[in-house]
């Protein structure tokens, strides 16, 4: 048994994950250097972060063995029962929240666990498992129903504490796995373009003075057209595409108005950070001088400058990239995205080569969480995408985070392995 | 364990392909941006990355003092603490914002809407004025929880403080924060500075403003001070080298104001609405100035309120009007002396010569012009006629004079013109010639009957209190012209003197000085004669000569005026009182000017006098 998990090893993504947590520990540590002609502007440096890391990051291998080891139809079998495990935590926290204020973690056994992190591992599994039934058609209505309901009841958790950013990842885990089981494109059309048209209408609202968004809105519903044209077989669908997104189209503009002012800032400033300069757009301001001022090379190791300044709160955990991109410049920050798509790429081809549906579904579930955190995590540090607090995997600090990538690297490698088993 | 068929694995491979373009998509995408921002625009954040960390922080400099000529502080500058508001420290502390205003007693709905509007004009997160001075209650609340409201600041910053309140006010003046104007004019000058808005605060606001100073510190992006650089720094960011200063002190300025007189002057002015000037007329010097209504600069010091400000703006008496040298008035019959040079000067009269009696009034074509006392003055040479101030005396000079011969007396004497003095916003004043009646009437539209006004100080001729002042200086020092000016000196904070206002009385080469001496023993009689109109300002210690004035106009009561020198050799004071609706210059303004003339001669009356008037 041992003799097939080690002849057919993923050894690249192996590599790659092992290198990104190095990666990731040296990062922290230099955010917590301080050079010696500075340390006596600066108080003291700040290796906690590093420290309690390095004891995550060994944890984190020790995980990703134990996943890799574990023979992956417990997977299957426990998928369920680790569904509610995870619920009742994030239940608890949400409980324990009202009691004391707001809080995302729940203590088990000394560690601080967050549970709406290990709910993505939960929600991977239990989908895979659910949709791995030949009846579970997510083209049926019934089904696509049930696996909503999967997703949206810790959805409605998470975004109780409140923590919009994760909340997000379940859908989209779920999109990619329904997507990957089958669901028809023209429903996935469906379901995900008045999402897009809401974002097109609500930027093309607030910024007017660019220009390009409501461009942009057009083409879209232009190419929507053309979709529902070329689909006219399913005359139901097409007509329901097209009313629906236009009615989004619509119906937002004035729903924005009515909102009052300071409401219509918030979902701005959400969107747009360098239009809330108070808020997140100054992180985000602050993020781009880093990252831009890191050049092609980079500062080097220990030489960057904009972490030593306590510009963003969240240098060690959110925006731990920009201090990468910083020291490391251009070819660093490619770097990591290499090594990332390495895990991500390999991942989707054994997605296709394992013979167990609930493997291949597994698969692209984490596939899914590494693509959306990096994407999203980045896109954030460079002002591309909205400052959610989605922590990058195996760079930022934090047990949780860590854990969980192990976790699902593990099992990625564990399913990989085993492509032969169905 | 159902498997994956043929249809299936097809479909999967299908949809690998559709979701490795779509991720290669991504990948470009924050590929792009990346090269975007470190390798297009790397030197933009490169320098802006260095701007986070070394600064230049400029150190405001002491604002100069101002003092009177013995040294006492006018104006001082005293610590304020003002509380600002960092825009990008509320984000997620909104809660706590709103303790803070109740603590505070902020009213925060009034905060939110104009810390929205600051932030509309200015996107990049400057901190914003709340409070401009906060009181005791305030600065222990944000002291005690400094962790707790990380969005406000409290900062020290010099205002200035008028320790003798409303002593001189007009003078010195007053000093508001900078505009964005000023700014834009001026590269010596930061957001929070203040700068003389009017007085001597306004005029020397060179000399008091001071040179900031230069700090070269390391700063976090929070804001936070971590460090200090000193002597030369050579930086890329700081565009080479660049030195830390010391910033340089304004200089202080010390004022010819006698702070002892001006005390006595400003406690024997009990009249509501008027001005006083008093000045050596050796060397032009003001002594003393009050305009009154006055005000308490005092109130500028922590940003004056919308309310305070509209108040006193719109105040009819107009309290921030410096009288002294901005109001213009009739200056009536202390007009009569020079009114008398021309006609000596032109040989209209003799100095003896005795002209039609004075029964109350005087004909003149179909009107009837009155002499201000009813009963008549009798039979008068011009002496006479100075010293009683009889109208019907001048109607009949005027007969004899044309507008530009009053014009000439009046230019002789500095009415028409600025003194020069250095003080902003200075009236220029009305001497009408023969230009100026065809401008205004029409050329042959204006008749003698207007020289006739003119030649009792009426009409449409105007001057301010500092030029009848100034008039009495030349009558006092023999004709001869000197600059007033309110400052002695200037200091700089070494007490080097860098600038001294010395002023020698010119002799005007037209003014035929045996006349001055005429108008002179006159002067003298009008206080000094049996029948001297202003003889309530007589005092037993010095010789005064002066002239009354009883000014009318269409607004009320007359203008009580009263302009005076003294000692009758050597003078050393000289002076021009205008009392706004008083009544008789004689009765009203002439027992003022004896008040200040004996406290002035006799230094034990003035603390008795200044004793008296405080209770």
């Amino acid at each position: 048994m041992s003799d097939r998990l080690l002849q057919n090893m993923d050894w690249l993504v192996l590599m790659s994950a092992v290198l990104l947590i190095g990666i990731g520990l040296l990062n922290l540590f230099s955010v917590g250097h301080i050079p010696a002609e500075l340390s006596e502007t600066f108080e003291g440096g700040n290796m906690r972060f590093f420290q309690k890391q390095v004891i995550w990051g060994a944890l984190g291998l020790g995980v990703m063995a134990l996943a890799y080891f574990i023979p992956f139809r417990y997977y299957e079998g426990g998928a369920v029962i680790f569904y509610f495990i995870v619920l009742i935590m994030l239940i608890v926290v949400l409980l324990m929240g009202a009691a004391k204020g707001s809080s995302r973690w729940i203590v088990l056994g000394g560690f601080r666990v967050q549970p709406s992190e290990v709910m993505k591992v939960a929600i991977i599994f239990l989908l895979a498992r659910f949709l791995t039934e030949k009846r579970h058609d997510p083209n049926r209505l019934r089904i696509l129903f049930a696996a909503t309901a999967i997703t949206l009841v810790p959805f409605l958790l998470v975004v109780k504490q409140p923590d919009l950013g994760t909340a997000l990842v379940y859908p989209a885990l779920m999109m990619m796995i329904l997507y990957w089981r089958g669901l028809d494109e023209g429903r996935m059309i469906l379901i995900l373009s008045p999402l897009v048209s809401a974002f097109l209408t609500v930027y093309s609202q607030s910024a007017m003075r660019s220009g390009s968004y409501p461009v942009l809105l057009l083409a879209f519903f232009v190419g929507l057209l053309i979709i529902a044209y070329k689909r006219r077989e399913k005359i139901f669908q097409s007509i329901l595409l097209v009313v629906v997104n236009l009615s989004i189209m619509l119906v937002i503009p004035t729903l924005i108005e009515r909102l009052k002012p300071y409401q219509q800032r918030r979902i701005l400033a959400f969107l747009r950070p360098e239009s809330d300069i108070l808020g997140s757009g100054w992180q985000v301001y602050q993020s781009k001088v880093a990252v831009g001022s890191g050049g092609f090379l980079g500062k080097g190791f220990l030489r960057g400058t904009q972490k030593l300044l306590a510009f963003l709160p969240e240098r060690h955990s959110d925006f731990v990239y920009s201090v990468l991109s910083e020291e490391a410049g251009f070819v660093g920050a490619i770097g990591v995205l290499f090594l990332f798509s390495i895990i991500i790429v390999r991942g989707l081809y054994l997605a296709t080569k394992v013979k167990s549906r609930f493997a291949s579904l597994a698969i692209v579930g984490i596939c899914s969480y590494f693509t959306f955190h990096v994407a999203v995590n980045i896109g954030m540090t460079i002002g591309l995408a909205p400052v959610t607090g989605l922590p990058i995997p195996f760079l930022s600090y934090g047990g949780s985070s860590m854990l969980v990538s192990c976790f699902l690297i593990g099992v990625l490698l564990n399913f990989g392995s085993s492509f032969y088993e169905y | 364990m159902a498997g994956i068929d043929v249809r299936s694995e097809m479909l999967l491979e299908r949809r690998r392909t559709i979701l490795l373009f779509i991720l290669a998509g991504a990948l470009i995408v924050l590929a792009l941006r990346l090269f975007q921002l470190q390798v297009f625009q790397k030197d933009h954040y490169s320098r802006l990355a260095l701007s986070n960390r070394i600064q230049k922080e400029d150190i405001p400099p002491p604002r100069g003092l101002i003092r009177s000529s013995d040294g006492s502080k006018l104006v001082v500058n005293v610590p304020v603490y003002q509380i600002s508001i960092l825009p990008n420290r509320i984000s997620g502390r909104e809660d706590k914002l709103s303790l803070a205003c109740r603590w505070l007693g902020i009213d925060e709905d009034e905060l939110t809407s104009s810390l929205a509007e600051w932030i509309e004009k200015y996107s990049d997160g400057r901190e914003m004025t709340v409070v401009q001075a906060a009181d005791k209650g305030q600065i222990s609340i944000l002291t005690e929880n400094r962790a707790l409201f990380p969005f406000f600041r409290l900062e020290m910053k010099h205002r200035r403080h008028y320790p003798e309140e409303s002593l001189a006010a007009h003078l010195l003046g007053y000093t508001g924060e900078v505009s964005d104007t000023d700014l834009k004019e001026s590269g010596d000058l930061r957001r929070g500075d203040i700068k003389g808005r009017t007085g001597i605060e306004y005029v020397y606001e060179e000399f008091l403003r001071g040179q900031y100073g230069l700090r070269i510190i390391e700063i976090s992006a929070e804001g936070t001070r971590i460090g200090e650089y000193v002597g030369l720094v050579e930086n890329e960011q700081l565009e080479g080298r660049v030195e830390s200063r010391p910033p340089v002190p304004g200089h202080d300025v010390y004022l010819t104001i006698n702070i002892d007189l001006q005390r006595v002057v400003e406690a024997a002015c009990e009249w509501n609405k008027g001005a006083i000037v008093i000045m050596d007329p050796r060397n032009g010097a003001v002594l003393a100035a009050v305009s009154r209504p006055v005000y308490d600069p005092n109130i500028f010091i922590g940003g004056i309120s919308e309310e305070n400000w509209s108040v006193l703006n719109g105040d009819p008496d107009k309290p921030l009007f410096n009288r002294a040298v901005q109001a213009t008035y009739p200056p009536a019959s202390t007009f009569k002396m020079i009114v008398a040079y021309a006609a000596l000067k032109t040989r209209a009269v003799s100095r003896e010569e005795w002209l039609t009696p004075c029964y109350g009034g005087y004909q003149f074509g179909n009107r009837y012009f009155r002499c201000w006392k009813p009963e008549g003055h009798g039979y008068l040479n011009l002496t006479g006629a100075i010293v009683n101030s009889c109208d019907v005396y001048f109607y009949q000079l005027a007969e004899r004079l044309k507008a530009d011969e009053f014009a000439y007396a009046g230019r002789l004497f500095g009415f028409g013109r600025k003194t020069g003095i250095d003080l902003p916003s200075e009236a220029r004043g009305i001497l009408p010639d023969k230009a100026y009646y065809n401008r205004r009437f029409g050329v042959g539209k204006w008749t003698k009957g207007h020289l006739l006004n003119y030649s009792i100080g009426q009409g449409d001729l105007l001057a301010t209190p500092l030029q009848l002042c100034q008039m009495a200086v030349m009558l006092a020092n023999g004709g001869k012209r000197v600059r007033p000016h309110v400052v002695e000196r200037i200091e700089d904070s070494e007490g080097s003197v860098i600038f001294r206002f010395e002023e020698v009385p010119e002799k005007v080469a037209q003014i035929d000085i045996s006349i001055i001496r005429f108008i002179q023993r006159s002067m003298r009689l009008v206080v000094a004669g049996e029948t001297g109109t202003g003889r309530g300002a007589a005092i037993a210690e010095a010789a005064i000569c002066g002239k009354t004035g009883t000014a009318q106009n269409p607004h009320g009561r007359d203008h009580a005026l009263f302009i005076a020198y003294a000692p009758e050799k050597n003078p050393e004071i000289a002076l021009a009182i205008i009392l706004e609706h008083a009544g008789h210059g004689g009765a009203m303004a002439a027992p003022l000017a004896r008040k200040i003339f004996s406290a002035y001669f006799n230094p034990v009356t003035v603390m008795e006098t200044a004793g008296e008037e405080e209770r």
